[in-house]
């Protein structure tokens, strides 16, 4: 038992230090760069947290492949740091904003006796399934670099759209997923809606 | 000496009348400790018996505190409260349900097979209540005041303390007891010095302001915020993959 309490004591420690070492680092190379002041928002545009554009060019892998064939190994190095650190920053701005999001949500909410308990708690569910996996991908990002984790999600996302696809052509032509609220309808293709 | 210093801070803020669940708990304990002095003294024989009887008692009286803090932190937030009727009977019945299929099995009536691991089952009842109320109040950013913060943070490190020190007594036995000796009344003292400073005057939890609008408009709001969640979401699965 003691040891098993040190090892996670030890792990989550590391794990910490970890995170505000990555935290730093990023932001002194964002401040060096001149991309940003110490404690200023990184994106500007409409709505709150970071733009879908601006993070689908930081995750896009061309310029990477260009770079890693065309400049000298410490350039690509260095390429490949700052493009970490920026898509660290934009996801940790997007988790921001959904938990800016979520705190005026409750703060409104907390003095209505209408309050739906169900509603409350299906919400929080989407919130937390949202931050856990922001946080998986932050990690993955930390390890592995934006580029391959944007390769292994679009490789995610297309085994679960020929999923979707297979289970379309075996079920009947308009099912109802249990406790989802998502029905799925052959022939159309589901779109996520504008931004 | 700490508990009658706190009793005594209350009766000087002329504030005792406004938590007295936790300041009838706190007057328990006092009175149990001289009463245990005086048995110890006369009656040695009756001295463990009277412990663990009066152990209980206060057990059942820190469920007191508990309750006070749910009462003064959520009465001003009726969507809290709502919210808490249906987590905390669900968090109670989680956790009461062992202790009383444990009870149901045993001959004495009793959860633990010894009184350590009795007072232990009932402390974790305690804890996942405060637990429950405490993410409450965090999640729903419910202002909670100087004493009601320190109700917590003081019964907290104490019901975390006593249910690590009562598993390493319960599992370790005999060779933990000295340690154990030591353990206990420091940590119930590092208990009474967070009490203290919270509670040296009267510090209520602030008053909502401008929150009383919000009844018909409930369902709007849900909705919105969850559009807003999905856009967020929306946005990282387009960027993630594109």
């Amino acid at each position: 038992v003691t040891a098993a309490l040190i090892t996670l004591l030890a792990l989550t420690t590391s794990v910490v230090v970890a995170h505000w070492r990555t935290r730093l680092m990023t932001r002194r190379l964002l401040i060096e760069e001149g991309v940003a002041r110490a404690g200023e928002s990184l994106w500007q545009g409409p709505g709150p947290g970071p733009q879908s554009e601006l993070g689908g060019a930081l995750f896009d892998s061309s310029d990477w492949a260009v770079v890693r064939r065309e400049a000298s190994p410490p350039c690509a190095r260095r390429f490949q740091e700052e493009r970490t650190a920026l898509a660290l920053e934009w996801l940790r701005q997007l988790r921001q904003s959904a938990s800016s999001l979520m705190s005026n949500h409750a703060k409104a909410v907390r003095s209505s006796a209408a309050l739906s308990v169900s509603g409350e708690l299906r919400l929080a569910s989407e919130f937390f399934a949202f931050q856990l996996l922001t946080g998986v991908l932050y990690g993955a990002v930390w390890l592995c670099g934006p580029f391959h984790v944007a390769a292994l999600a679009g490789y995610s996302i297309d085994i679960s759209r020929r999923l979707k696809e297979a289970v379309e052509d075996v079920l009947p032509a308009r099912v109802s997923f249990a406790g989802t609220g998502v029905t799925a309808q052959p022939q159309q293709e589901s779109r996520p809606a504008a931004d | 000496m700490a508990e009658a210093a706190l009793l005594a801070c209350a009766v000087r803020g002329r504030f005792l009348a406004r938590y007295p669940l936790f300041y009838g708990y706190l007057s328990a304990v006092l009175l149990r400790s001289l009463l245990l002095v005086v048995i110890y003294q006369r009656f040695p024989a009756a001295y463990a018996r009277t412990y663990w009887y009066s152990q209980f008692l206060l057990v059942l009286l820190g469920c007191g505190v508990v309750w006070e803090i749910y009462r003064r932190a959520l009465h001003q937030y009726p969507g809290v409260v709502r919210m808490a009727q249906n987590v905390i009977p669900f968090l109670f019945a989680l956790s009461a349900s062992r202790v009383i299929a444990k009870a149901w099995e045993s001959p004495k009536w009793l959860p633990g097979a010894t009184t350590l691991e009795t007072e232990r089952d009932l402390r974790i009842v305690q804890a996942a209540l405060l637990a429950g109320l405490v993410a409450l109040a965090l999640y729903y950013a419910v202002p909670l005041g100087k004493n009601l913060k320190g109700m917590i943070v003081g019964y907290g490190f104490f019901l975390a303390t006593s249910l690590v020190q009562l598993t390493a007594r319960n599992n370790l036995g005999e060779s933990f007891q000295s340690a154990w000796q030591i353990l206990q009344p420091t940590s119930y003292l590092l208990s009474l010095i967070f009490w203290l400073v919270a509670l040296w005057s009267y510090a209520p939890a602030p008053k909502p302001q401008h929150e009383s609008r919000l009844e018909v408009d409930y369902q709007a709001l849900l909705k919105a915020t969850r559009r807003g969640l999905g856009t967020t979401r929306t946005r990282l699965s387009r960027t993630i993959g594109s």
